[in-house]
């Protein structure tokens, strides 16, 4: 119990030094510039977006007499500017929309398509509030709207009408009031000010025609990069500071005192968690969410400082740490804002945790439990999974040393055991990565054109899984903890080709259990990604041995490679991929 | 240590021989390759092109019916108006049903996409509109009918205008137009011309943080180049970074079908900013010397400057929108030049600045 509680308080002293290390001298003059530049940043930001030019300023030119009613309409519109109209001005696309009288013409360009698409809001929006001053909204909203979803029958044949399940959405009045009740505090105008701007107008259910609209993403793209900017500053500071350790070996007093490793790691990150929670406390206040947004968000950020402490441990130099950071910022940005273009239209929206800032902001929704154990559960494995990596280079030797990233990989990896346990845990922590991955590569590939992106998905499918499978063993190799003969590479391949096989199945097992339906992919991605499910194997019997077989086939291959030289393991690592990757397409073909 | 050693006399001698300046770009140029950042930098942006390609042309193909049209079932005592808009329309087709049950059947079986039930209200109209609950579909037919219900608004207000004096300007048609036409142009591409700008002086930070930390500043001060030299050799590795993979982007987004209009004008545009905010990082890393705390500073000053920036009349979002679609006005060149000087103009500061080696290098 005592010692339980020494250890506590090690971490907590570890916590305190990196914050007075990281932060300057707490002089009156120190916190009174902090407070300022605070100040300063914040007001500048909020008047910014109160206040600031929108970036579609004057993109479009309409032609339209002044006396037009539609000039009025061109001049008020943020997107326009107007000129004389003149059809040759139109012709040469030098003006995007041309009024004649009550007429308005297109050239068909792609560009003045979109100039009218625009011009249409703006024309709405002015016919909108021209009736609303005249009769309010009797005479502004004269057709009203109720949505009825069906649920529908796939099989052919299936008439029986007293099974169709209807619901009814019917909201009462126009919704967008539903906000301006609040306490008028000031920070209630910030939030409005913000919803305003963010057009979070509350109303899930159109009412009007106006209402009636497609989810619109760019909500989500602004949100997130509110939340993960301020994110990525505090990614940043975190990585300087573990870097800082490792340079003039800094870090050598701490790693020979009593603490130890997780104890130090513990200590230095607490500091960074709590400025994220605090951090995302205040974006979430800004916007009105709740405090679910905010745990939404937390491990998202925790899962980017793991990334950035095994990004430290790997990097040499300043300049190598700042490049990863921004790139898994951005992947980060990619993570919570793919999926969250999705909220209200698809479940697998809620594995982004920006959807569950949404839905706490709009105040028409819950958010359930499922949905948040959802969006938190994948975070969680690949924070504590990157942070094993990461943690297995905190020791003397990796941390002042100036070895090349191929071999701390190496490093790391070695350091989860020294037997043949090494490769199933090495492998667990790997897996969450794989994942990832892959889930990130089908939407990156998605891009490419049909057949090129499945062929270029197998082979990106197998390059990963093999490097995944054979990296333990090679590190082992190195390191010296298995013996360099056939017999030892055999038996290695097959355990890692098998624990690779056992926990690829608790993966897809553990999606199916958290989300049954996937047809987002299906729909998305169209063959791809049904093709990708075919190759993870899951018709019948042999479909689900046959993988079994495979992988430990090709991480023998790899692993006799493995137990040589570099360029034997080379050689042998590009066969196992092509095997892989042949069995795939084999697959695919024959069943598919 | 001994690799540093070795490296820092290999450009010694170089230095005698070349102006020291371009040895400095050179050998932090080939740091990077060294370091293989470049690479991460190029996958990072890469990373962005994808995630663009699939908001441009995955969501449209995601929302795009194909070549069928989609088939709406109308029935109640306003159906032949309903059906004058749908026919009207793009893409939809129109089926008259006998009532809402039949519709709902209809969409149950997917015989119909989409129901209107349309009755008459007082002096409005009451549409309700019955359509499947799966997601996706549900989503590319409610953008459909969204056009359609409101034409249909609009024609039952230019009645009802007539009782208040109000004149209700009828739509122009909705065609349609690639929704993230707009997008691409206002955020996405600034986004990416930004992008390789605030890494550039990030790269500076590190550069000249990572040179004090170790204590390599000092020693480079002892070399013939000066620190004048120092500050301009590591500028210039930072500036030919970011307008080269600019150029590298407005490539990549040519062949990918979206033409930016003024290429050499946002490259121009692109390079003075870029001359601006390496001084402004090079500035920060010698005042406040650690790495954690300039970045910090050097963000903090990026988001308040284009904060502040987003303010005027035209934006720099807002400048480069127009340069690539060729909406620039008189002002915006005036913008650009502008820019242009006061960027050269914060570099010259620096650099008499960072001449004063008392305040700098000594610790």
């Amino acid at each position: 119990m005592s010692q339980k509680f020494s250890k506590l308080r090690r971490t907590l002293r570890i916590s305190r030094w990196e914050i007075s290390s990281s932060l300057p001298p707490l002089t009156r003059k120190t916190i009174g510039i902090t407070i300022v530049a605070l100040v300063l940043l914040t007001t500048i930001s909020i008047g910014a977006i109160a206040f600031g030019s929108s970036s579609s300023e004057e993109m479009y030119t309409v032609g339209v007499d002044s006396d037009s009613p539609y000039y009025d309409v061109a001049q008020e519109g943020e997107a326009f500017q107007t000129e004389e109209p003149s059809l040759n001005a139109l012709r040469e696309g030098e003006q995007d929309i041309l009024v004649e009288d009550d007429n308005v013409y297109i050239s068909g360009t792609e560009r003045s398509n979109a100039a009218a698409t625009e011009f249409r809001i703006d024309v709405r929006a002015h016919n909108d509030r021209m009736l609303n001053e005249a009769g309010g909204d009797d005479a502004a909203y004269p057709v009203s709207m109720t949505i009825r979803y069906v649920s529908t029958t796939d099989g052919v044949g299936d008439i029986d009408s007293d099974g169709i399940d209807i619901q009814e959405e019917e909201g009462g009045g126009v919704t967008s009031e539903n906000n301006e009740q609040d306490d008028g505090g000031f920070v209630s105008t910030i939030q409005n000010e913000l919803h305003e701007a963010f057009a979070f107008d509350g109303a899930t259910t159109a009412n009007t025609p106006g209402e009636l609209q497609p989810p619109v993403p760019f909500q989500s793209l602004i949100l997130s990069l509110f939340f993960l900017i301020p994110l990525n500053f505090v990614a940043q500071a975190y990585g300087s500071s573990l870097l800082r350790e490792r340079v003039n070996n800094r870090g050598e007093m701490l790693l020979s005192s009593p603490a130890t490793k997780w104890e130090i790691i513990a200590g230095k990150t607490l500091p960074y968690i709590i400025a994220i929670t605090l951090i995302s406390s205040f974006v979430s206040l800004l916007f009105g969410g709740g405090i679910l947004a905010v745990l939404a968000i937390v491990p998202l950020g925790i899962a980017l400082l793991a990334g950035v402490f095994t990004a430290a441990m790997y990097s040499r130099s300043f300049k190598e740490l700042t490049f990863i950071t921004t790139f898994l910022s951005v992947g980060a940005i990619v993570y919570a804002f793919v999926p969250a273009m999705f909220t209200d239209v698809h479940p697998i929206s809620s594995i982004s945790p920006l959807t569950i800032v949404v839905q706490s902001i709009e105040p028409a929704t819950t958010v359930g439990l499922n949905e948040f154990v959802f969006s938190f559960t994948p975070l969680a494995v690949l924070a504590v999974a990157v942070y094993a990596l990461g943690a297995g280079l905190y020791r003397e030797e990796d941390l002042f040393a100036q070895r090349s990233i191929s071999q701390k990989v190496l490093d790391s990896l070695s350091s989860f055991g020294d037997n043949y346990r090494l490769i199933p845990l090495s492998l667990t922590a790997l897996m969450p990565i794989v994942f990832v991955t892959q889930l990130l590569l089908i939407a990156v590939l998605f891009a490419v054109p049909a057949p090129y992106n499945i062929l270029a998905l197998f082979v990106a499918i197998s390059i990963i899984e093999e490097l995944a499978k054979s990296l333990p063993i090679r590190a082992g190799m190195e390191r010296g903890i298995f013996k360099s003969n056939i017999k030892t590479a055999l038996i290695c391949g097959v355990l890692s080709g098998f624990s690779f096989f056992i926990l690829e199945k608790v993966a897809v097992f553990a999606q199916i259990v958290g989300m049954h339906q996937l047809e987002i992919g299906q729909a998305a991605f169209h063959g791809s990604f049904s093709a990708l499910e075919v190759g993870a194997g899951s018709v019948g019997l042999l479909a689900l041995f046959a993988p079994a077989v495979l992988h430990m086939f090709t991480t023998s291959i790899a692993s006799i490679g493995a137990s040589k030289t570099r360029s034997a393991y080379l050689i042998a690592f590009v066969i196992a991929v092509a095997v892989h990757t042949l069995y795939n397409l084999t697959v695919v073909i024959t069943l598919g | 240590m001994d690799k540093n050693k070795s490296d820092s006399k290999s450009w010694t001698e170089k230095i005698n021989q070349f102006d020291p300046r371009a040895t400095i770009a050179l050998r932090d140029l080939s740091k990077l390759k060294v370091e293989k950042t470049i690479v991460m930098a190029l996958i990072i942006q890469f990373a962005i092109a994808a995630f663009s390609s699939i908001l441009v042309f995955g969501l449209v193909a995601v929302y795009d019916t194909g070549t069928e049209d989609t088939r709406v079932g109308i029935t109640g005592e306003a159906t032949d108006k309903v059906i004058m808009h749908v026919e009207h329309a793009d893409g939809v087709e129109a089926f008259e049903f006998e009532d809402g049950d039949s519709i709902s059947e209809g969409v149950s079986e997917g015989v119909i996409e989409a129901g209107v039930i349309a009755e008459y209200d007082g002096d409005g109209l009451h549409l309700t509109i019955a359509i499947p609950d799966e997601d996706l579909a549900t989503t590319m037919i409610v953008t459909q009918l969204q056009g359609v219900t409101e034409n249909i608004e609009n024609e039952q207000r230019q009645q009802v205008a007539t009782d208040y004096d109000v004149d209700v300007l009828s739509y122009p048609d909705d065609h349609s137009s690639n929704p993230y036409y707009t997008f691409t142009y206002t955020v996405l591409i600034p986004l990416l011309i930004f992008l390789p700008i605030f890494i550039s002086g990030s790269v500076v930070v590190d550069s000249i943080t990572e040179e004090i930390d170790r204590g390599t500043l000092l020693f480079l001060e002892t070399s013939p180049a000066d620190l004048e030299g120092i500050l301009d050799g590591k500028s210039i590795a930072a500036t030919i970074l970011a307008p080269a993979q600019i150029g590298l982007w407005i490539v990549l987004l040519y062949i990918n079908g979206i033409v930016i209009e003024q290429p050499l004008w946002i490259l121009l545009y692109a390079t003075s900013i870029t001359i601006g905010i390496t001084a402004v990082g090079v500035w920060i890393s010698l005042v406040l010397r650690t790495r954690q705390h300039s970045q910090l500073a050097y963000a903090a000053t990026l988001v308040s400057a284009f904060s502040v920036l987003s303010i005027l009349p035209q934006s720099p979002a807002n400048i480069v929108a127009r340069l690539s679609t060729s909406s620039a006005t008189v002002e915006t060149y005036i913008f650009i030049i502008l820019t242009t000087v006061i960027c050269v103009g914060i570099y010259g500061l620096v650099r008499r600045n960072a001449t004063n080696r008392d305040r700098f290098v000594a610790k």
